[in-house]
């Protein structure tokens, strides 16, 4: 441990050596008597306190939470030997904001004694936050000294994207072999009743259509309509982003994807997950709280990565994207890549749905709201709504959102218009 | 700690001079380091207060020169003592502002301030009572290479122990 002088010591140097200065070329005493509480001043400094011994632990009151929670930080320090002045700054990264409490303090410790202190944090953007590094400053009492040190310990916090709860979900036109909620045109074991067919042998006595036998003299059996899980594969445009965080048209993109990933899930749909970036990120569909656990740390980084390459999800696997799935993509539609992928999966055949988040609503936002800026924007809304349009002419069926109308009266539109027959192709 | 209490020392470091010598050149050399001192409070930079303290020393040398006469020791000790608690003060408030300082780090350092101005103000006094029993032992022609070779030793000895000393 070594210390260093402050900037205070070479003041005080200064005015020492310019008062003896000044006393010796103008030959007055006054001078160097003034000069003699400032050496007074520098020998103070020699009387502190030079071993220090100390411990400082930081830990947080939860280490999972979502959006918009809080989180409590506790601080103790522990000295050995007496700490003059010990000034600690946790520090918090700057999506943070701390709501109560201060995360820089002094204190003074006597030796074997310690401190306690704990401050609040809002976390309103989501993200992986290190919260475990303090800066320490040791000061002596004149202030002509101090001591740094950095300490790090693992207080790490996982702030996950808050999820709306959605009732009603787009429902896929395909379904898949697992048990699900969606009436399938196959028949079976289920309990959507779907034909009738002469009894055979075998049957079971329960599936007897009394009435049917009743009126054509012969036994009749009713078939059941099997209920299928499907497979929905979450498309999040990372390719961009507009407006400022945690309000940015991605931070939208992740919540609807947490929303929908955790409504699918909970009809016993197999969910997976691609960020189509500056690189392709991928978890394959399964199913459970596994699944929605697996989705949700995937969803975490989700960030911008600026690159040329136009990512091909021709080339994923087909356990990543299967050809049954439905694809519900979730982009501002600002870059024509992502466009051009979509309608690729038109294409070839994807049931695909397009979520659009208006970068338009979400910039504005994030502006001072003049008289241009209005404009602007709705010269640019003009330009997006007719690329919208055009996607849609390709078959994609798309809804817009500017993020603060709720997800599910948006998608309320799409699952009238999808209601009805689900097919197995 | 609020700031605003270091405009005290700056009073005093503008009243000293000016009451030793009320002349318009010290009235303005001590205006024009007011200025800088509080400039440095208000901004929080110990650049400024340092400039306002070497101003104002130049305005103590030319009061002092102007004044003639017999050394004013108790002015010259008030002057350099406020010259030491406004860098202790402006740099304190500096420090710690925006911090949560706890009530105990205050009444300590208020408590080390006092106990070093009463010390410095002893240890003055003791200086002074032996700077005239020297100048009744020593003839008149060694005074000046003794006061050089004492004023060389101070400035190095609190060189050392204020920040050169190593750590254990």
């Amino acid at each position: 441990m070594s210390g260093r002088p402050t900037p205070q010591a070479f003041a005080l140097a200064t005015l020492f050596a310019w008062c003896l200065f000044l006393g010796v070329l103008c030959d007055r005493l006054e001078l160097l008597v003034a000069a003699l509480p400032l050496a007074m001043g520098f020998l103070s400094a020699a009387c502190g306190v030079r071993r220090r011994r100390f411990g400082l632990a930081q830990t947080v009151s939860g280490s999972r939470l979502a959006e918009g929670g809080q989180v409590t930080v506790h601080v103790r320090l522990e000295a050995a030997d007496a700490l003059p002045i010990a000034e600690i700054l946790s520090l918090v990264p700057r999506q943070l904001g701390v709501a109560s409490g201060n995360n820089r303090t002094a204190q003074t410790i006597e030796a074997g004694g310690s401190a306690d202190w704990s401050f609040d944090l809002d976390c309103p953007a989501r993200g992986r936050f290190d919260l475990g590094t303090a800066l320490l400053r040791l000061w002596d009492r004149s202030g002509l000294r101090i001591v740094e040190h950095r300490l790090t310990q693992e207080a790490e916090i996982a702030v996950y994207p808050g999820v709306e709860r959605l009732r009603h979900v787009p429902q896929p036109l395909r379904t898949q072999s697992s048990f699900g909620n969606y009436v399938s045109p196959r028949v079976g074991e289920g309990i959507e009743p779907g034909d009738l067919r002469p009894f055979a042998p075998g049957d079971r006595v329960r599936h007897i259509n009394w009435r049917a036998t009743a009126r054509r003299g012969e036994l009749y059996v009713t078939r059941f309509q099997e209920e299928r899980n499907a497979d929905v594969v979450l498309l999040l445009d990372a390719l961009s982003d507009s407006g400022a965080s945690p309000r940015s048209s991605l931070d939208l993109g992740v919540r609807a994807a947490a929303a929908l990933a955790h409504a699918y899930l909970a009809r016993k749909d197999r969910v997976g997950f691609i960020e189509y970036g500056g690189f392709l990120r991928w978890i394959g569909p399964g199913t459970g709280r596994r699944q929605a656990e697996a989705v949700a740390e995937a969803l975490l980084p989700a960030a911008t990565h600026f690159s040329y390459v136009a990512p091909r999800l021709d080339r994923l696997p087909p356990r990543i994207l299967p050809a049954n799935a439905l694809v519900i993509a979730l982009s501002p539609l600002l870059d024509e890549r992502f466009t051009d992928a979509l309608a690729d999966l038109v294409a070839r055949g994807f049931d695909v749905i397009l979520v659009a988040i208006s970068p338009v609503e979400v910039t504005r936002r994030s502006l001072a709201g003049s008289t241009v800026d209005d404009l602007a924007c709705r010269l640019w809304a003009l330009e997006w709504r007719a690329k919208l349009t055009a996607l849609k002419r390709h078959g994609v069926r798309a809804v817009e959102w500017d993020g603060v109308a709720p997800l599910e009266a948006v998608l309320s539109g799409l699952a009238r218009t999808r209601r009805g027959w689900v097919g197995r192709s | 700690m609020s700031r605003y209490w270091s405009l005290l020392p700056v009073l005093v470091l503008v009243g000293v001079p000016i009451w030793s010598a009320p002349s318009d050149i010290v009235i303005a050399i001590e205006g024009l380091a007011a200025l800088f001192c509080i400039g440095g409070l208000l901004a929080g930079t110990l650049g400024l207060v340092t400039v306002g303290g070497v101003i104002g020393t130049i305005g103590y040398a030319a009061a002092a020169v102007t004044a003639g006469g017999g050394t004013d020791i108790v002015g010259a000790a008030v002057y350099g003592l406020a010259l030491l608690t406004l860098l202790d003060l402006s740099e304190f408030a500096r420090r710690f502002r925006g911090a949560a300082v706890t009530e105990a780090v205050l009444r300590a350092q208020v408590a080390y301030w006092l106990a070093r101005a009463g010390l410095i103000a002893a240890v003055a006094a003791a200086l002074l009572l032996c700077a005239a029993a020297l100048a009744m032992l020593v003839p008149g022609s060694a005074r000046a290479v003794v006061a050089g070779a004492g004023a060389l030793l101070a400035f190095a000895g609190a060189l050392r122990a204020g920040i050169g000393k190593p750590e254990r």
